[in-house]
């Protein structure tokens, strides 16, 4: 199965840096979408069908905060995974995103192994057909 | 040097090796910069405000972006060169943050990035800033109020 994925943070090399450690990690993708704030998140969110979303915290216009909320008003979106991609480690703040509900957090900086693993908890492990069919992995 | 500046350099060194495969080291004394570069800087707002900034000769800020994209064969754009150093700056402020005692307090803003002329004069004492060298280049690692 494949899973459309929505990606989100105002830095494009973070977004492509996520996309191409995704295909490496062999991931079954059908789809990559990307914003670069809350708000675009949400406009892609009402047109497409998303899977799971990486989400930046700190972003210009709306942020992570403000998309989780608006996220999980919404009864079509409320079970879906966000995991959240952050600097944050400050626990009194993250118990803020605690309460909202997120499924995983991958702190920046991060390594690609790590990528690999907050999404296979989430995704399921990677098709071992998919990770040999794409440009080799190193983790 | 005070435990904040030991923080923001040991924050700053973890990053450029996990994330761009670059070791920050002691300048040399020969080493200094002329030419074009790229600031950029991102405001702490919080019981003090301050500024945390890096500025980089642009050679090394393109060589930042291509490490930290992972690809030789992708056409650099300067748009991703500036980009790439925003994001840098961002994780060294956040994880920066981190460290404060204070450090709920504390909210990281946008970053931002501009270019600079490097004018030579190389690595001065200036209150608030490190010099470092990377693969023989020089950079600037700065905090400072407001």
């Amino acid at each position: 199965m494949a899973f459309n994925v929505l990606i989100i943070d105002d830095s494009s090399t973070m977004r492509s840096l996520i996309r191409k450690i995704m295909g490496i990690a062999g991931f079954p993708v059908g789809q990559y979408f990307e914003g670069a704030n809350g708000r675009e998140a949400l406009e892609i969110l009402n047109h497409e069908c998303v899977d799971v979303i990486l989400t930046d915290l700190n972003m210009p216009e709306m942020d992570g905060k403000a998309l989780l909320q608006t996220i999980r008003g919404k009864t079509d979106w409320k079970d879906l995974p966000v995991i959240l991609i952050t600097t944050e480690r400050r626990p009194e703040i993250l118990s803020q995103y605690s309460r909202l509900g997120f499924q995983g957090i991958i702190n920046k900086p991060f390594r690609p192994e790590t990528i690999k693993q907050v999404l296979s908890e989430i995704m399921g492990e990677p098709d071992v057909a998919t990770i040999a069919e794409s440009e080799g992995c190193d983790f | 040097m005070s435990q904040l500046l030991q923080n923001l350099k040991d924050v700053t060194s973890e990053i450029f090796e996990s994330m761009l495969f670059l070791f920050i080291e002691p300048p040399q004394e020969e080493v200094g910069w002329n030419g074009t570069g790229i600031q950029s800087r991102v405001r702490v707002i919080g019981p003090q405000t301050f500024t945390v900034g890096i500025t980089v000769p642009l050679a090394l800020g393109c060589q930042m972006a291509t490490n930290f994209l992972g690809s030789g064969d992708q056409e650099l754009t300067l748009e991703n060169v500036f980009d790439a150093l925003k994001e840098v700056t961002n994780v060294i402020a956040g994880n920066f943050v981190n460290k404060l005692k204070t450090g709920a307090a504390y909210q990281v803003q946008i970053p931002e990035a501009q270019p600079v002329f490097l004018e030579y004069g190389s690595h001065r004492p200036i209150k608030g800033v490190m010099w470092f060298e990377v693969d023989g280049q020089l950079i600037e690692l700065f905090i400072k109020n407001g």
